[in-house]
């Protein structure tokens, strides 16, 4: 009796004590099907919105309909805009007629370019719906450029995500450069980066020339000094807070929730997909994206974190949401991941505890990175830290964090001994390092310079893919080189 | 007489002690269990699939050079999922699996395919329960179904293409051919090597290269004799390509070697491309018209893991492939 209580004294003072140490913790978040509400209420909405079904489209004189478009073909025609109009005043009758000439091979160019402008100038669906299709899959590249041309035209802002698709796909300039033009029409300017590659790179001067005078006209549009001003603007969310973009016609928010819907899908390239889209659509996004990080299904609610880490600071509105997302078990290391790439400074206290006391080493990992991308100075000691760790990933994560963070010199010998360590990540280390190679030659220090070169030089050769054993022995070879600059 | 009682009183005693013993003994004791956020902690009992796997594609998944050229460095982000997977079993068989952020260069490891939820009676998901090792194995047929692979393996199609070949109906799944028992024998456990088209043997025995004479035409005939799935199965990175020339005179260097037909699945930006994957079971023949080919030619089958040439106009098949098969035709 005499050893038995102070056991069962022991265990209750301790089981108090543990209880009193534990941070207090909130609950996660509710969940609930959020995206098919908000498609169940998107639907009924334009269900009332919708008029009553117009009558059968009359059938048109297809001769009459060729001859004005063998009107609006001659560029310099008197009779263009009236031809444009009698066009318009077929409607829905001409779109089938028109998608039959625009697809024709066998059609005269002019004329299959009159039929694209027709079908943007009726305007009405299905017209949209048939020139998206000649974007996506029209042969001939400069179908698919004018087709982008004219979607800018078209009234509905439907149109939007399946032309942000093409910025994924498409190989042909010209197109790009229409996409981006049309694009920015409706204040989305995600296609300007695929633009300033054209006006920089291409082997066609005349294609340069054109994405250069295209570049500017959008630029002046959008109130910056120039392209790449307009681009830097857009990826920091400056350009959105100066200018916030119109909030969405219904058609482009039921795209969105539909492409939200689709981010719980099977195939992972369909969500890739999603994801490309959603997060180059404007800031207007974030605030469905914060809703969808509630839903009850697990996919929804990662991969809508990961849309708002792909933002970037353009998802900085997102943070409230994110935070409380970093209780939701099965999504916090992709909210930790998004509160990092959106620049979240009001996160660093609980991402430094995450980092500190999180049981899930996966979300510590996460934790580290997000406070690299955050780069504060009050997250170095927690940094620090999670350095000293075990773990090599955690470890790892840290290090590169600080060196991310404006702490190089200090863990530049720490990621050197990543590199021989077996579990550590050494492209990653070997990434750092030349990073913090190239700092220090930029400051003027010559025998780094030298070093670097010598780095570099290790590199596999353009265009080649090193074997296993190649990779490894480039590890060593660069392991030996920075060796001994520790040593020194 | 006495002597007599005794022994058999103490058969008695002695028998009565065995059965309290057998009725009565300590349970053995159970190893305290253990967490587990690393495959390497594996390999402290598990020392032959460890080894295994540790050489295998799957523990490169993350680190491969031609993953990380394809995937652009993994800046395709929609790779990582799969080649740095959280658990299977997170997520639930036939799903998909979710991305994870530590040990990313582990790949998919031991603990992507065995590790258990922390709502299971176990820890890790294995061929037997054994509730006193420190990772506490419960039993899971699941493992050996395909539908364990295909959260993965079917975002490249090659489940939905066996799911129409005649193994599927003879019950014969992907860890029959990618996972064998070591030496044949069931009792020394699966092979974690999981080999697959690194492996040009097996390759090699998955289709075959003939080639014939039709007038003035040569026939090249491909067939898919023993892959499970189509050939090649990934379809949008590997190819597999035919090429011919004709045979060098002794002592003088051989032509380039001529293309004639390419196996392989195009990605979406590749619109010009078609998709000429060869299924389970079916033969491809392909012709060279005309009397070019008509004197002593070769013919060869090469297995690309990435799809792109050096340089398109004059591929070097030698140097950027692996040869598959080789016949040789005589006029």
């Amino acid at each position: 009796m005499r050893r038995i209580v102070p056991l069962v004294l022991a265990l209750f003072f301790g089981a108090c004590s543990r209880d009193a140490a534990k941070p207090a913790q909130e609950p996660p978040p509710a969940l609930s099907n959020v995206v098919a509400a908000e498609l169940a209420r998107l639907e009924a909405r334009i269900g009332a919105e919708t008029k009553p079904a117009a009558p059968a489209p009359t059938p048109i004189d297809l001769e009459e309909l060729r001859g004005l478009l063998g009107t609006l073909a001659e560029p310099r025609s008197s009779f263009r805009e009236a031809a444009l109009r009698d066009v318009k005043s077929f409607g829905a009758s001409a779109i089938a007629p028109l998608e039959s000439v625009a697809l024709d091979a066998s059609a005269p160019t002019s004329e299959r370019t009159a039929a694209i402008e027709a079908l943007a100038a009726i305007g009405a669906e299905p017209a949209p719906q048939v020139l998206l299709r000649v974007l996506e899959s029209a042969p001939e590249p400069w179908m698919r450029a004018h087709a982008a041309w004219r979607l800018g035209e078209v009234a509905t802002d439907g149109v939007v995500p399946r032309m942000l698709l093409r910025l994924k796909y498409e190989v042909d300039a010209e197109t790009v450069i229409w996409l981006a033009d049309s694009l920015a029409r409706r204040s989305c300017y995600a296609g300007v980066d695929g633009l300033r590659v054209v006006r920089d790179t291409n082997a066609d001067e005349g294609v340069r020339s054109n994405a250069a005078q295209r570049g500017a006209e959008i630029a002046a549009r959008a109130g910056a000094a120039d392209l790449d001003a307009l681009a830097r603007d857009w990826a920091s969310g400056a350009l959105e807070i100066a200018h916030p973009p119109p909030p969405p016609g219904r058609d482009l928010e039921r795209e969105a929730w539909i492409r939200i819907d689709k981010l719980r899908q099977w195939d992972l390239r369909v969500v890739d997909d999603c994801r490309f889209v959603l997060a180059r659509l404007p800031a207007w996004i974030v605030e469905p994206l914060t809703r969808a990080l509630r839903d009850d299904d697990v996919y929804v609610r990662v991969h809508a974190a990961q849309c708002l880490e792909r933002m970037g600071p353009r998802a900085r509105s997102a943070s409230t949401a994110l935070l409380a997302s970093l209780r939701d078990p099965r999504a916090a290391s992709a909210a930790a991941m998004a509160l990092g790439a959106t620049g979240a400074t009001d996160a660093a206290p609980d991402l430094e505890r995450i980092l500190a006391s999180a049981r899930d080493i996966d979300l510590r990992v996460a934790a580290a990175t997000a406070l690299g991308a955050l780069a504060l100075e009050r997250s170095h000691d927690a940094l620090r830290q999670a350095a000293a760790v075990d773990a090599i990933d955690l470890r790892q994560a840290a290090l590169l964090a600080l060196a991310r963070s404006g702490r190089a010199d200090e863990v530049a010998p720490a990621l050197i001994e990543c590199m021989r360590l077996e579990g550590a990540d050494h492209e990653a280390a070997q990434r750092a390092i030349e990073a913090w190679l190239s700092a220090r030659a930029q400051r003027g220090d010559q025998g780094i310079a030298e070093l670097l070169e010598r780095w570099r030089a290790l590199a596999p050769a353009a265009g080649t893919i090193e074997s296993t054993a190649q990779a490894l022995e480039r590890n060593r070879a660069r392991l030996a080189l920075v060796d001994a600059l520790v040593k020194r | 007489m006495n002597a007599l009682r005794i022994a058999v009183g103490g058969i008695f005693v002695a028998t009565g002690a065995a059965a309290l013993f057998a009725v009565f003994r300590p349970p053995a004791e159970a190893a305290p269990a253990r967490t587990f956020t690393s495959s390497a902690q594996c390999r402290e009992c598990h020392a032959e699939p460890y080894a295994e796997w540790e050489v295998s594609w799957h523990a490169q998944s993350w680190t491969d050079p031609d993953v990380r050229a394809l995937s652009n460095d993994f800046a395709n982000t929609d790779c990582i999922d799969c080649h740095a997977p959280r658990p299977v079993w997170e997520t639930g068989l036939g799903n998909r699996v979710l991305p994870r952020t530590a040990r990313r260069v582990e790949g998919v490891d031991c603990i992507t395919c065995h590790l258990l939820p922390e709502t299971s009676r176990g820890i890790v998901a294995g061929t037997m329960d054994v509730p006193t090792a420190p990772c506490r194995p419960e039993a899971k047929r699941e493992l050996a179904q395909v539908e364990f692979c295909a959260g993965c393996h079917d975002q490249h199609k090659t489940v939905e293409q066996w799911r129409t070949t005649d193994y599927a109906k003879q019950g014969i799944g992907c860890i029959d051919c990618h996972m064998p028992f070591r030496d044949g024998d069931p009792n020394k456990g699966r092979d974690h090597t999981m080999h697959g088209g690194h492996d040009i043997e097996l390759v090699r025995k998955a289709v075959t290269l003939a080639a014939r004479r039709e007038g003035t035409n040569v026939i090249a005939a491909v067939t898919n004799v023993g892959a499970g799935h189509h050939f090649p199965t990934d379809e949008r990175s590997r190819a597999g390509d035919v090429f011919w020339r004709p045979v060098a005179a002794a002592g003088a260097s051989p032509e380039p070697w001529r293309w004639l037909y390419r196996f392989r699945s195009p990605y979406r930006h590749e619109t010009a491309l078609t998709d000429t994957l060869l299924p389970a079971h079916a033969t491809k023949e392909v012709a060279i018209e005309g009397p070019e080919a008509s004197g002593r030619i070769e013919m060869a089958l090469f297995y690309k893991l990435t799809p792109y040439w050096k340089d398109p106009e004059r591929p070097d098949p030698d140097a950027e492939a692996r040869l598959v098969h080789r016949v040789v035709l005589e006029p």
